[in-house]
């Protein structure tokens, strides 16, 4: 796969790969994307704005006046820019339920990853792009009016994230458990098909955690300063005040950038604390565990023990949330249900290949907690398998390396749509071509 | 053009569909290829289905006593797959053009071919 030697044909074509968290692009053929910036974008008025802000619009920085009035908006894209606090810019994301919402922004980020990015032309390299399972048939056709009419892109194709998932994996049949950033869905995939009607997904997700934990650490009264705000800090015994000093005349931000700042610290909190229980949460049982050490950014720290499991324990038995109650599932019952609404013949297929995927997945203890779950739950008769690619890229860029194989195949270089082919037909070739 | 040149010609000629039938909504098979030998209620039931795809889902397309497994559809189309074997069906206005491909057609392939005779049946009132 490496190097873009998969006996395919070199075509030059460019993957992405859209999600809550992060955009992910690249050259397919490759066993990592080039780039992965956030899917959050500052969005800042046109005449507040530093001139130091690199605007999509333009590329290459020159002519910002221009656009600035035109558009009114201006926006700030990628990690590097999106860390610099600035008066008066608000955070937002383009995306919502993993569709396109703006499109303003959305083709703003697309000229940043295409000017700044990979330095790439539109107009010479096939583009495949992933989708969500459930995207709207007219959000589809917009995104395919967008690339041939704006991009001028010779070649499109969109693919369903959990069909890449599944070839990431070498599987074209099996379910795939996606947890990313806003859900974490169960979807069967046969023969390279997405089975839309067992779809199953549920709002808990990397961000639900998040949010967990930012409450559990208000409630405990650890406050969470984000490094933008700390000039100096000294060091502290474990439980001890944090002795910090603020960086003097800092801008003064929304509160949308400063959640940001905050959810970045939190983001960071849960990926290295964090931990499923390997059966249903215990007290007792989590509180023989070791404690893991957590220092946030002011200086503070402590040990934490029972929290690391209690915070996880949702996704897989929400029961225990308060507010929501018993109406979510936890993801052992996401698979169990979607598998139970696919065709009776299917479901050993199935159940021989559970792929796990997505950036949440990687909490761990994750798949040793799924595969437990989905253990008691599988019907005796049927072997229950689960494909999980242990390095930390694979998981988080599973859609991604899957486009990147797909792309690759010379055995796909005749599914394409092609410009003639869109131009002859209209935006409604999506529907035949990429079912 | 009779409708055995329908499927004959537009539909087998193209080299991207092996079987195929066109069959009325209420089941009576108008047309189809030699020893394709589906049957009324099969018809019947995988019409019924583009409204209610709820009763594909868990028992699949029967076509001709093979039982291919549900993959997806719309109100207009409907698809399904059993190893190599894939099914894509058109419902038209009075009629319902009903394919089968295998390995090496790509399902695209006959997609296109089939929606293009579906379309053109739309246009012709059928």
């Amino acid at each position: 796969m490496s190097g873009g030697v998969y006996g395919g044909d070199e075509v030059g074509a460019l993957v992405f790969d859209v999600g809550h968290h992060s955009f992910r692009a690249g050259y397919a053929g490759e066993d990592t994307p080039k780039t992965e910036i956030p899917s959050y974008v500052g969005v800042s008025e046109g005449d507040t704005a530093a001139p130091m802000d690199i605007d999509g619009a333009n590329g290459n920085g020159l002519g910002l006046s221009s656009d600035v009035k035109q558009f009114g908006k201006k926006y700030t894209i990628d990690t590097v820019n999106l860390t610099v606090p600035k008066v008066g810019m608000e955070v937002a994301n383009f995306l919502k339920d993993g569709q396109v919402e703006d499109w303003d922004m959305f083709e703003k980020v697309l000229d940043y990853v295409y000017s700044h990015s990979l330095n790439a032309e539109a107009e010479y390299h096939p583009l495949l792009m992933s989708e969500p399972p459930w995207n709207a048939r007219q959000k589809r056709e917009k995104l395919t009016e967008l690339f041939f009419e704006k991009y001028q892109v010779p070649a499109f194709f969109l693919a369903k994230t959990a069909v890449l998932a599944a070839f990431a994996n070498g599987r074209s049949t099996g379910v795939v458990v996606d947890s990313g950033a806003t859900h974490t869905s169960a979807i069967p995939v046969h023969d390279g098909y997405v089975l839309s009607q067992g779809i199953v997904k549920s709002p808990l997700g990397g961000d639900f955690i998040s949010m967990q934990c930012k409450q559990y650490l208000e409630e405990k009264g650890i406050e969470v300063i984000p490094p933008y705000m700390i000039a100096s800090k000294e060091t502290v015994w474990e439980n001890e005040k944090a002795k910090y000093t603020k960086k003097p005349n800092l801008p003064e931000v929304t509160k949308s950038w400063h959640n940001y700042a905050v959810k970045c610290v939190v983001q960071d909190y849960q990926q290295s604390i964090l931990q499923v229980s390997d059966g249903p949460f215990d007290e007792e049982q989590a509180q023989t565990m070791p404690q893991l050490p957590y220092e946030f950014p002011n200086g503070y720290h402590q040990e934490f023990g029972t929290e690391r499991f209690r915070l996880a324990e949702p996704l897989f038995d929400p029961s225990g949330l308060r507010g929501v109650g018993t109406t979510m599932l936890g993801a052992g019952h996401l698979v169990t249900t979607s598998v139970g609404m696919c065709d009776v013949d299917l479901r050993p297929a199935l159940y021989g290949s559970v792929i796990v995927t997505g950036g949440n997945s990687l909490l761990q203890g994750f798949t040793e907690r799924l595969n437990r779950d989905l253990s008691a739950k599988t019907p005796p008769s049927m072997r229950l398998k689960i494909v999980a690619v242990t390095s930390t890229g694979e998981r988080r860029f599973g859609a991604w390396i899957g486009g990147s194989i797909l792309a690759s195949l010379g055995s796909f270089q005749q599914l394409w749509i092609s410009k003639q082919e869109y131009e002859e037909s209209g935006k409604s070739q999506i529907e035949r071509k990429c079912p | 053009m009779s409708w055995q040149d329908y499927v004959d010609k537009q539909l087998l000629g193209t080299k991207c569909v092996t079987k195929a039938c066109i069959a009325g909504l209420d089941g009576a098979v108008w047309a189809k290829s030699d020893g394709f030998e589906v049957s009324k209620e099969e018809i019947t039931k995988l019409v019924g289905g583009f409204d209610n795809q709820d009763i594909l889902t868990a028992s699949g397309v029967t076509l001709a006593g093979n039982r291919y497994i549900y993959l997806s559809g719309t109100d207009r189309v409907v698809r399904a797959k059993l190893g190599k074997v894939g099914v894509h069906c058109m419902k038209t206005t009075q009629a319902v053009v009903v394919s089968l491909y295998e390995d090496p057609i790509q399902p695209q392939q006959a997609a296109s071919v089939v929606e293009k005779l579906g379309d053109y049946l739309v246009s012709c009132g059928y």
